[in-house]
């Protein structure tokens, strides 16, 4: 019977469903018998999942148009162009 | 003649399209040939996924961009040299987290010292709270206070787990291209994640965790209603 430490230890891999098979049966026979393993595995997961939904974020629109800019400022200095035949140049 | 990055930003919508039609492989190709176009879409489509990721490791914004435009300067010095191995979004990542890293041993030292101490020590993290959460945690807060509780969190965590838990749960990139963008073994990326997500769930309990009145009810909604006495409560 698998024990509440390594279920700690697989909780992750568990949530990925990173575990061979008959480790993730021994898990959930633990899971069925183990509140303490259950919640931990159910928090875990509504942890991730509330990552997924919420952490949204967006570029803030100067930190954006600095960017352009200073690529647009560059572009002429840091990118080097293919030659004219488009046969690269034998060194 | 205008510049083509300039008109890229003045016409947001059609880049969208186009960006959505087009695969980071065919832009790259068409950047490579010279297309300015063609890299602007690709920091469009890659800006704020750099940006939040820089974000979170140096957690300091001036920092943040300064590494953000160094990373795709260096990306664009560089791309014609990059052969399409790993995937572009990770290439870019790398040389983000690459630069990011840099800037931390040079500018601040001493700030990210002891946070780089910490050890892959999974065994040792023993979960505090151990109370169950409410069924639905994101009816207690209002979304914008929902996302800065996460951030946070995120910005808790010593710095080797907030790498790994930045690329792997909130940019989803797989094991392996984490592990590719940090320079470490997937091993090493599932051992830091486990601890990562463990410790981020540590930080949000207090905040989503059942009060007494609700776990003495789904107690007794689980086992039944208790009895008195030795008869049933005629409640």
């Amino acid at each position: 019977m698998i024990r509440c430490e390594e279920i700690l230890r697989e909780i992750s891999n568990y949530i990925d469903q990173d575990i061979t098979p008959e480790l993730r049966r021994q898990v959930e026979q633990h899971l069925g018998g183990c509140r303490r393993c259950t919640v931990l595995v159910n928090t875990t997961r509504k942890t991730l999942t509330l990552v997924a939904d919420n952490y949204v974020l967006e570029l803030p629109r100067e930190v954006a148009e600095r960017l352009m800019n200073r690529l647009n400022a560059c572009w002429g200095t840091l990118f080097i162009p293919p030659p004219e035949n488009g046969l690269e140049r034998e060194r | 003649m205008r510049n083509r990055i300039d008109i890229v930003r003045e016409e947001p919508i059609s880049i969208a399209k186009s960006a959505e039609a087009e695969g980071d492989a065919e832009l790259v190709r068409r950047a490579q040939q010279g297309e300015k176009e063609a890299f602007a879409m690709l920091v469009c489509r890659h800006e704020k996924r750099v940006y939040w990721i820089v974000q979170g490791i140096l957690q300091n914004q001036a920092d943040a961009e300064e590494v953000l435009q160094e990373s795709f300067l260096k990306a664009l010095k560089h791309i014609r040299g990059f052969r399409g191995e790993a995937r572009f979004s990770t290439w870019l990542i790398q040389i983000a987290i690459n630069e990011a890293r840099m800037r931390q041993r040079k500018y601040r030292p001493g700030l990210y010292d002891s946070l780089d101490e910490e050890r892959d020590d999974p065994s040792g993290f023993r979960p505090r709270e151990l109370a169950d959460w409410r069924a639905n945690p994101e009816e207690a807060m209002a979304k914008e206070e929902m996302r800065l509780l996460l951030q946070q969190a995120i910005h808790s965590l010593p710095k080797i787990y907030r790498e790994v838990f930045l690329l792997r749960d909130a940019e989803r990139l797989s094991n392996q291209e984490t592990a590719g963008a940090l320079g470490i073994s997937i091993s090493a990326t599932k051992t830091r994640l486990l601890r990562a997500r463990l410790m981020m769930r540590e930080f949000l309990a207090p905040h989503f965790k059942l009060s007494w009145r609700e776990r003495l009810l789904a107690r007794v909604k689980r086992r039944g209603r208790p009895r008195m006495g030795g008869h049933h409560d005629p409640l």
